[in-house]
């Protein structure tokens, strides 16, 4: 359960890149979570929900693009897409592969609308 | 609309912090280890254990992380070492930061070895770098023998496994094979330890790896 703190980390982030003005026109935070980063996407969007409200970006939306595992296999080279049960290269069956993806908590970007000139 | 492009870790400030507390290990030799693992698989019992079996032979302190209560630190009390509670007031993990502040209160000439025993937990912990040596992961035979499938970022997040409390092994469904064949198929490069906590049993065997590392340390330290 520490998708709160994480969510919390996400908005002191944005604030930091966007002047006052700009965080007042934040409408959406895109980040990156890892399959395999113990994050659960649910929980994260619901921690950013309760975080969020009430500050001046309360109108931003989070979305969250989920990695999936993948591996490199340091016998044959491939890389491929694995289930977090087994990390065994599904090309050759060797045991010695390293993460290569699915491991980020990555802020990606933030969009915000322009300001409507009167 | 505008984008304003970031391409940040969302814990980058995390794991800055964890990398002054690696550069503090690394200028003053001490092999600082993060014990993680649920609640109730004895990472107190067996700091106790460890402690008095490394008693004259390693310089050793200790912060221990807890939700609430000193309690723990008050049970290793009797020993004549530094103990440093922090209390996490609700907050499931030990941050770099907050680990930070302990070692402050420890003497870098008098230690060794530091333990960071985290908040029971076997989720959250895996995702905060505190700037450790290396992850020790504690598996008790009473949760039966599917941990390392349930949790594997734990488990292949860390450099060793102690599977505790062996003795009650008789009074459980525990699979000791299959415990090790789950863990090693998460990790195969996990160091595995087998302990009780009510003999003493397969104590003495983590307690010599622990010292060969420290002095390896060490070593590194003074030859550098």
């Amino acid at each position: 359960m520490h998708e709160l703190s994480i969510a919390k980390n996400i908005i002191r982030i944005a604030g930091e890149h966007l002047s006052p003005d700009e965080q007042a026109l934040l409408t959406k935070i895109r980040v990156r979570i890892g399959k395999f980063s113990t994050i659960v996407p649910d929980l994260l969007q619901s921690g950013f929900e309760a975080a969020v409200d009430g500050t001046a970006m309360e109108n931003a939306k989070l979305e969250i693009t989920v990695i999936p595992l993948r591996v490199q296999c340091n016998s044959c080279g491939e890389v491929s897409e694995i289930e977090p049960v087994d990390f065994t290269c599904p090309v050759c069956c060797s045991n010695d592969v390293d993460v290569v993806e699915g491991n980020e908590i990555m802020i990606e970007n933030l969009e915000i609308t322009e300001p409507i000139n009167h | 609309m505008s984008i304003k492009t970031i391409e940040r870790k969302v814990l980058q400030k995390n794991d800055e912090v964890a990398n002054q507390n690696r550069s503090f290990f690394d200028k003053q030799g001490i092999f600082a280890l993060n014990l993680v693992s649920s609640p109730g698989s004895g990472k107190t019992s067996l700091l106790e254990w460890t402690l008095k079996e490394l008693e004259g032979r390693v310089k050793t302190a200790v912060v221990i992380g807890d939700v609430q209560t000193s309690l723990d630190a008050e049970r290793l009390s009797s020993f004549d070492l530094p103990i440093i509670q922090l209390v996490t007031n609700g907050s499931c993990h030990l941050e770099a930061a907050l680990v930070k502040d302990a070692l402050a209160d420890i003497n870098p000439e008098e230690t060794e070895l530091l333990f960071i025993e985290n908040v029971g937990n076997l989720v959250c912990p895996s995702s905060f770098d505190l700037g450790e040596e290396m992850k020790v992961v504690i598996s008790s035979t009473v949760e039966g023998d599917d941990k390392p499938l349930k949790y594997p970022a734990m488990f292949r997040n860390s450099k060793v496994l102690i599977i505790n409390k062996t003795d009650l092994l008789p009074y459980t469904n525990c699979d000791l094979d299959q415990l090790r064949t789950n863990a090693l198929k998460i990790n195969p490069d996990l160091t595995i330890f087998e302990t009780s906590c009510v003999s003493g049993e397969g104590v003495d065997d983590w307690c010599n790896w622990l010292e060969k590392q420290v002095m390896e340390k060490t070593w590194k330290n003074v030859s550098a």
